[in-house]
């Protein structure tokens, strides 16, 4: 994600008080940067139509904050708009849709100032259109559409319009002529280390490191020696000619490349040429959705007109649901204007009857996803940030259709109900399935948030036997505002799952009183709760989580309770939907991630070439001073013999006696003034004297045994820092380092004053340092090694430490208070530290330094989010869910989904089906078995029996373990086998694990290898042992 | 959160070490209760400095394993450039990076460079950059501490 300079941004995301509001936006931030959401608080925005997408349209747009918002929909709103426009409750049907929806999308963000357009009828005074910046039409007669487009055009506003039609929908963009995308891509620009450049341009990274670069991409150079022509440079358009080679063309010149240098990449703006609609609609260009689905867009382009056509001609009507005569006429303008388009366009005509069945249809998850994208668009117009869609998107979900549910005209047509708008599409039997069904969902933050509210919309689960239980152990944050739509200021420290539930059952009161909530994380600690009857008592499992650990824990209980599981996540501008079915598909865990990105620990001690390098590293020295001692001193305070207990441990007991006696004895502080002076001997030792010595062993002109000189590469030659309290970040760190060690020892440093802490340093005296030649071992390069000699150490050397250590009786009550890591409070110093200490050491070896803002981005380890992002793939899920109700077996019908909004790019792939294996089975025969879903069942029978009992299936068992026990190998001496072979399985488990097994539990499950007759290891199922208690 | 598939491939792997053990090792399992840490006696190798040693190893899987590389840590102090010569006792270079670390690498393969390592130290990159200047700058002087080190930590005779 790109982070770029906040203090040029920053003044004009001004809350009252005129200051940037990092706390609401942080989020946001890393995914856009300051820039692009400056551009966009400073964009006037107009929203047409309000039913279902033009609601989720002004959510997303005033959560993301703009400069003002304003909403048009004069039209009395309809019971069946409830199906999907969120802030229409039932007493509000009748009354105009902008009337009842601009004071609710204005609570959503305080910054963003929501009103409705002044003028009665858009289209008799196009001019009033000037004010803003950005047009988004949803739900307006072609004939508007066009008369509105082509006056923006001409007037340099910025159009999106977006049309959904039940389960199909369509966007078009136009942002004029020329229009600058700064930032096509979303990604950071890529950057590393040059290992040589030829005589013809030829650069090679370093290291065989891959430069990720592609054609046509710009870089800039710094450090080069020789070829210093190069460095700073206007940037070069390169060719890439391998993974680890791009070509910069002509260098001749510029001299011989002899060491050194970094490339970064530089990002171009990329100029697009919008077509007016007129032109675009008879000539247009396409962004593929769906690859399974090429042909389509050119057919839905004709039938969307001809379903405009068709509502033109009928009083604005649009055809009625599942009506063959409606249909009929449909199709016959469709194929007229098929006939007439530039480019022949071949109909089938099921699809545009489709299409005509469902236009009167509006359908939650459908406007969550065209609400997502079409917010995208209108942000990226006045952002310039990302790709936009050019310039018709199409998309349906046809699969979604259930097979196992009738649909008929009688069916479909209005019932008087807020289900209406989706009953139109699936008929009224499928709504009932719909209302019937049983779903857990696994927290309540930005997708679970949006899933609720699209259940809502559904009616799921409202139903005599439906029922919701969303559990999320969180509590509200004012960060979370930005995107958890369902949150309000007032709510910020409520439970996650009680306020979102209380909220969706305002949307839809059909819900009340069919909410659970809880409170419990759902793992291992919470299977009392979370139970076999609970489990059992679902239809289906919703995951909105945002950490691995969770997301494998339920995957592997649906997998046990055979519970289809929906799975999504997102990461700024990208997204994923996985669907689990069982019996059928691979399950979530069946896919890895990549694991998360970690730094050798060599590089981090003495060799850091990157920002996250020294970061990493900062993160260390944080929990170095301000964590780990406070704790051992603790430990020492109040555990009974704890210098005995850690003296009979080998290794570091010289190292914690030291602590003990530093924290306690020699650098215990009594004052804050104290806590001054020993950040500044910190400084000293870190910047300064580390770094001497580290320079001292390996002088900059040393040479590898090969000749090579040894700082080059990665290897980035250090110098030592001179302490300066007027260099800001030179303050900083003792600053944050004299609050954070006063706070160990509860020391107050209520009104020190900037001048103080200078008075304080100005007195302090900083022994010189020396490098020690006599350092032969030096465990570590960045500090004085408190290990050097502990080998040495004799047993006096360390009762001499003891004794000088006060007895913890004496310290009676006295205890330190460890720090815990916060991200996200500015005023506990704790990012302000890691900072500068990252930021110190980036000057040491000359490393580009991080802002407070990127450091706490990276240091924090935050997800960057966007509810657009969230929105759309909440909506693709639960088009997902539609077909889970409807019982779907074929794996054809369902899809997962890998979105960037960025690029834009849609993929979907139908889910992988789960794997299958034989075996021979005890008569030579193939047996088949589903490697995921299946499994054996087995008795608490004595172990022997247990492998015997394998052995009649033809499978010779050579280990068995259960969790992280093993509890049998066939290589065991027979000693050992003859202990065990008599015991149960559960008693087997219990000796090994040396742990009970939980009352509640009602199964063990066994990992076995085996092999069959043919003596080969085979993949086989696990084995659960079902416990009779 | 190990995976059972994590588990049963670790598994595996303890049984094929076990029932073909690398020469000059000796492996098994800290405690039945958890395959994620093994022990392994490594003997000093011949015509090193450390020929007659024996090196207790500690061998931790992370729970990601194997998409994340072991941790492999010498429990023996041992004069080494490319071991850490603290409390950890760390061995961190080669495969056992996690940014070099592949799947499909196994514990096999970490085990027999650790060896190599105790017969050729890798002074390029070495965690102890002081012992692996002397390494190449003072062989003898190199060897002597090492042999020293060996007697003295790792039961030499």
């Amino acid at each position: 994600m790109q982070v770029d300079s906040p203090a040029a941004a920053a003044e004009q995301i001004k809350n009252s008080s005129g200051e940037i509001d990092e706390g609401l936006y942080s989020r946001q931030l890393y995914v856009l940067g300051h820039e692009a959401m400056k551009r966009m608080s400073s964009s006037n925005v107009l929203i047409v139509g309000l039913k279902g997408l033009g609601v989720e349209i002004a959510k997303n747009i005033a959560l993301a904050g703009v400069k003002s918002l304003t909403l048009y929909d004069p039209r009395p709103a309809e019971i069946s708009d409830l199906s999907a426009q969120f802030f229409l409750y039932p007493e509000d049907v009748g009354k105009p849709r902008a009337d009842v929806t601009v004071p609710r999308v204005s609570e959503l963000n305080p910054y963003t100032p929501v009103q409705e357009h002044p003028v009665k009828d858009l289209t008799s005074n196009l001019e009033e259109l000037k004010r803003y910046q950005v047009v988004v039409l949803t739900n307006t007669p072609l004939a508007d559409q066009i008369k509105i487009s082509e006056f923006c055009h001409q007037n340099g506003i910025f159009v999106v319009i977006a049309d959904t039609f039940g389960l199909f929908g369509n966007i078009f963009t136009d942002f004029g002529k020329n229009f600058s995308c700064v930032d096509p891509t979303g990604e950071e620009p890529l950057t590393g280390i040059v290992a040589g450049i030829d005589d013809d341009g030829l650069v090679s990274a370093l290291d065989e490191t891959r430069h990720g670069l592609t054609d046509g991409d710009y870089v800039t150079f710094t450090e080069i020696e020789g070829m210093e022509g190069l460095n700073n440079a206007a940037p070069r358009k390169i060719s890439v000619s391998g993974p680890y080679t791009f070509s910069i063309g002509d260098v001749s010149g510029l001299g011989q490349y002899k060491r050194g240098g970094l490339y970064t990449q530089v990002k171009m703006p990329k100029i697009i040429d919008f077509k007016p609609i007129t032109e675009s609609l008879a000539d247009p260009e396409f962004l593929i959705s769906d690859f399974a689905k090429f042909d389509r867009p050119a057919q839905l382009h004709v039938g969307f007109q001809a379903l405009h056509a068709f509502a033109a001609n009928n009083d604005g009507k649009m055809p009625r649901a599942h009506n063959d005569e409606d249909a009929n006429a449909v199709i016959n303008i469709a194929n007229d204007l098929a006939k007439k388009a530039k480019e022949p366009v071949e109909l089938d005509e099921k699809i545009i009857r489709e299409l005509s069945y469902q236009a009167r249809g509006e359908v939650s998850p459908v406007a969550a996803v065209f609400g997502g994208l079409a917010a995208q668009q209108a942000l990226e117009a006045v952002s310039g940030k990302f790709h936009p869609i050019v310039q018709w998107m199409y998309l349906d979900s046809l699969e979604s259709l259930p097979t196992s549910f009738k649909r008929s005209e009688e069916l479909c047509k209005p019932q008087g109900t807020r289900y209406d708008g989706q009953i139109a599409v699936f008929g009224a039997e499928f709504q009932e399935k719909i209302s019937n069904m049983k779903q857990f969902l696994v927290g309540a933050g930005a997708i679970g948030c949006e899933m609720l509210k699209n259940w809502a919309m559904m009616g799921l689960g409202s139903g005599p036997n439906g029922h919701i239980t969303v559990t999320d152990m969180d509590q509200i944050e004012r960060s979370n505002l930005n995107r958890q739509f369902l949150f309000r200021p007032k709510d910020v420290g409520k439970l996650k799952a009680d306020c979102a539930a209380e909220t969706v059952q305002k949307m839809n009161p059909d819900l009340k009183g069919k909410i659970t909530r809880m409170k419990d994380r759902v793992g291992p600690d919470s299977e009392h709760i979370f139970n076999e009857n609970f489990w059992e008592s679902l239809d289906g499992v919703t995951n909105a989580l945002d950490n691995v650990e969770a997301r494998t824990y339920v995957d592997r209980r649906c997998v046990f309770f055979h519970k289809p599981l929906l799975d999504s996540g997102t990461l700024g501008t990208k997204g994923n939907s996985q669907v689990v079915l069982p019996r059928l598909t691979e399950s979530y865990s069946s896919s890895q991630d990549p694991p998360e990105q970690s730094f050798p620990m060599c590089t981090l001690r003495s060799f850091p070439n990157r920002i996250e390098h020294t970061i990493a590293w900062a993160k260390d020295l944080f929990h170095t001073y301000f964590v780990g001692p406070a704790e051992i001193v603790n430990l020492y305070l109040t555990k009974p013999n704890y210098v005995e207990s850690q003296l009979k441990q080998s290794g570091n007991e010289k190292q914690t006696l030291e602590t003990l006696k530093e924290f306690l004895v020699t650098e215990k502080p009594l004052t804050f003034d104290d806590c001054i002076t020993w950040a500044r001997i910190q400084f000293e030792k870190q910047y300064n004297n580390a770094i001497q010595q580290l320079l001292y062993n390996f002088p900059k002109d040393s040479q590898t045994s090969s000749g090579q000189p040894f700082w080059s590469g990665p290897k980035r030659a250090p110098d030592p820092l001179k302490f300066d309290p007027n260099n800001p970040t030179h303050f900083t760190f003792i600053e944050a380092g004299a609050n954070l060690h006063a706070f160990n020892y509860k020391i107050n440093p209520k009104g020190v004053t900037k001048e103080h802490y200078l008075k304080v340093l100005a007195d302090q005296i900083v022994p010189d340092f020396k490098p020690d030649p006599g350092v032969k071992i030096q465990a570590s390069d960045n500090e004085p090694d408190p290990n050097s000699d502990a080998s040495r150490a004799s047993g006096n050397e360390l009762s001499d430490i003891i004794a000088s250590l006060p007895p913890p009786k004496s310290l009676a009550g006295v205890q330190l208070e460890p720090v815990e890591f916060e991200k996200d409070d500015d005023t506990n110093h704790h990012i302000d530290f890691i900072t500068a200490a990252s930021n110190l050491r980036a000057e040491n070896y000359k490393i580009a330094e991080a802002n407070r803002h990127k450091t706490k981005f990276l240091a924090g380890k935050i997800i960057p989010a966007i509810a657009t992002t969230t929105a759309l793939v909440t909506g693709l899920v639960n088009l997902e869910l539609y077909k889970i109700i409807d019982g779907k077996t074929d794996l054809e019908q369902y899809k997962n989904g890998f979105i960037n909004i960025a690029l834009p790019f849609f993929g979907f792939s139908e889910p992988i089906a789960s794997p299958k294996g034989t075996y021979k089975g005890s008569n030579g025969e193939d047996v088949v078995i589903d490697k995921l879903w299946d499994r054996f069942e087995t008795e608490d029978v004595t172990l022997q029996q247990f492998v015997d009992d394998f052995k009649a299936k033809g499978l010779d068992i050579t280990m068995i373990s259960s969790g992280v026990s093993l509890l049998y190998a066939s290589f065991y001496p027979p000693s050992k086998l003859k202990d065990r072979l008599p015991l149960k399985l559960s008693a087997l488990v219990e000796t090994i694990s040396r742990k009970p097994i939980p009352e509640h539990q009602k199964n063990v499950i066994f990992e076995i290898t085996a092999e069959d007759s043919t003596e080969e290891d085979v993949e086989v199922p696990y084995v659960m042992l079902k416990l009779r208690k | 959160m190990a995976t059972a598939g994590a588990n049963k491939r670790i598994a595996k792997e303890l049984n094929e070490i076990t029932r073909e053990p690398p020469s000059g090792m000796k492996v098994r399992l800290v405690d039945e209760s958890n395959v994620h840490k093994w022990e392994i006696i490594m003997d000093g190798p011949a015509s090193s400095p450390y020929e007659g040693g024996h090196f207790k190893l500690l061998l931790t899987l992370p729970i990601e394993y194997p998409f994340k590389p072991p941790i492999l840590s010498f429990q023996t102090k041992i004069y080494h450039p490319n071991v850490s010569n603290d409390d950890k006792g760390s061995m961190c270079l080669g495969m056992l990076r996690s940014d070099e670390w592949k799947p499909p690498n196994k514990i096999l393969a970490v085990l027999n460079m650790a060896r190599n390592l105790l017969v050729e130290p890798n002074a390029e990159d070495a965690i102890e950059t002081s012992i692996a200047e002397q390494y190449r700058g003072d062989r003898k002087a190199f060897e002597k501490t090492a042999k020293e080190w060996t007697k003295k930590y790792a039961n030499a005779k």
